[in-house]
């Protein structure tokens, strides 16, 4: 049987006296993928800031813990933490142009977040990295090391962001609305990849959307979240198939359909 | 009948330092009736937003034409308006929302208790609370905000919509309220609309027609011809 290896136990947090987030738990063994839903202000962000320790100043954890590999991450200090952010817990975030350093490489950059965490030298960074690169299919590996982050589509950013990810193998990886940004294409290789990162490395992993059509593409789990609050959480083909809550059914409903004029409009 | 725009082999070299061309469009054309809501679709880079400002007459075309109504279009047209992908940064930060949705209106001379008069009206067109026009755009939602971008565009008096991924960034949710006020816009004024979204099921759902853009040319067209 999977051990849980991370479980978020009954987290409120407010944010100056109003509550952000109201008691949520769930539970991740290892390997399998979470899908945390909601729309913008539904604390789906804010659950993901919390578990890696960087909530706002303003921002306070009122009850709850958060168990992961044994230890409660709400009691680590913020020297502790920095061991635990990127090769524990690793994080994609929505824009990953946007938290690239505009002015390095992509090299530059893989090789800092690598050393930061590993007693490795910097051209043996490059080999692992342009082994992995090989490995995801990226077209021009040693191109793309010494690209600038402008230089790159959103899809291929967001590409190396997981990448970067991937080369420090986090037990934990969560990905804030990865797919977001992009268009089907981009989309498509992104889920390919965080799914060749469960499979071969036996990552867990938190996804953030509000987008329930990716959610059967990836993810075991799902839990629905409004205002804070947990409207629905399970398996995700029952949840899909047959929604409890009425606001799941809005979110599964709002999402368009295509097929109905026959056009099968598609990029590739 | 004559179409009301007719898009005529337009193509767009970007030229970095005279040296580095590169050909973003290179001839795309396409005709689209009153009232028409034609659907743009392509991967990210392919020039679909090129071709939106090149409607606009924001940018130039290398070649090609663009005629409306009968009018080859030179420079910027008042009666195309335009809605961007992200609502909050196409406010000023600086000043409020009913000011930025009256701006055009102002630029145009129109009096200003006229102006608060159109306002009132538009935020209640695309069903904006009225108290919304003293906040700024980071006081109010991506929603509400894209709805306050329609606003802003309508109070042109267009006759051609143009929205460059005008639903990308928001939710689900809010994403089916933007579309049905977009769809009764339709109903009530005979608006024309370029759909411009890389959301496939979207553009089938919201479109009478569309095309596939890819390496600058047009791939494929979809609907009725």
């Amino acid at each position: 049987m999977n051990e849980t290896f991370f479980d978020y136990n009954s987290v409120s947090i407010e944010f100056d006296g109003k509550v952000a987030v109201n008691s949520v738990s769930f539970s991740i063994n290892k390997g399998e993928v979470l899908a945390l839903v909601g729309e913008s202000g539904s604390g789906k962000s804010t659950i993901i800031k919390s578990i890696i320790g960087i909530l706002n100043s303003d921002g306070k954890i009122t009850e709850g813990e958060v168990v992961f590999e044994g230890e409660n991450l709400f009691s680590k200090k913020e020297k502790e933490y920095r061991n635990i952010r990127g090769k524990k817990i690793g994080m994609i975030f929505q824009d990953s142009l946007g938290s690239f350093c505009p002015i390095r490489t992509i090299g530059d950059q893989i090789t800092e977040a690598v050393r930061a965490h590993e007693k490795i030298s910097k051209p043996e960074v490059k080999a692992k990295a342009l082994e992995l690169f090989h490995k995801l299919n990226f077209s021009e590996p040693e191109k793309l090391w010494k690209s600038y982050p402008f230089e790159l589509s959103g899809g291929m950013n967001q590409r190396v962001g997981i990448a970067m990810a991937m080369l420090l193998d986090p037990p934990l990886l969560l990905a804030d609305e990865p797919t977001s940004a992009l268009d089907p294409k981009a989309t498509d290789m992104v889920l390919e990849e965080l799914n060749n990162m469960r499979d071969n490395l036996g990552t867990s992993i938190i996804i953030v959307t509000h987008d329930m059509s990716i959610v059967p593409r990836i993810a075991d789990k799902v839990l629905v979240l409004k205002d804070g609050t947990v409207m629905e959480y399970g398996k995700a083909t029952e949840v899909l198939n047959n929604p409890k809550s009425d606001y799941t059914k809005l979110l599964c409903d709002a999402v368009p359909v295509s097929g109905r004029k026959g056009w099968n409009l598609s990029l590739k | 009948m004559e179409p009301f725009i007719k898009v005529e082999n337009i193509c767009k070299t970007f030229s970095r330092n005279d040296k580095q061309n590169t050909e973003v469009l290179k001839g795309i054309s396409f005709q689209v009736n009153k009232g028409e809501c034609l659907g743009i679709v392509g991967e990210s880079g392919c020039g679909k937003s090129t071709l939106a400002r090149i409607m606009l007459g924001l940018i130039p075309a290398t070649d090609g034409k663009i005629i409306i109504n009968g009018e080859e279009q030179k420079g910027i047209r008042l009666g195309s308006q335009m809605v961007f992908q992200n609502p909050n940064e196409s406010f000023n930060p600086r000043k409020t929302i009913g000011y930025g949705v009256g701006e055009g209106l102002k630029n145009k001379g129109v009096p200003q208790d006229e102006i608060d008069e159109q306002i009132d009206y538009l935020f209640d067109m695309c069903g904006l609370q009225r108290e919304l026009k003293n906040k700024y755009p980071h006081q109010i939602s991506g929603g509400q905000c894209q709805r306050a971008a329609i606003a802003r565009a309508l109070a042109m008096k267009p006759d051609i919509l143009v929205c460059d991924e005008a639903t990308s960034a928001l939710d689900v949710t809010v994403q089916k309220q933007v579309i049905e006020l977009l769809q009764e816009l339709r109903r009530k004024q005979n608006l024309t609309i370029i759909f411009i979204s890389h959301n496939m099921a979207l553009v089938e759902m919201f479109c009478d027609r569309a095309i596939l853009i890819e390496n600058g040319t047009t791939k494929r067209t979809f609907g009725p011809t």
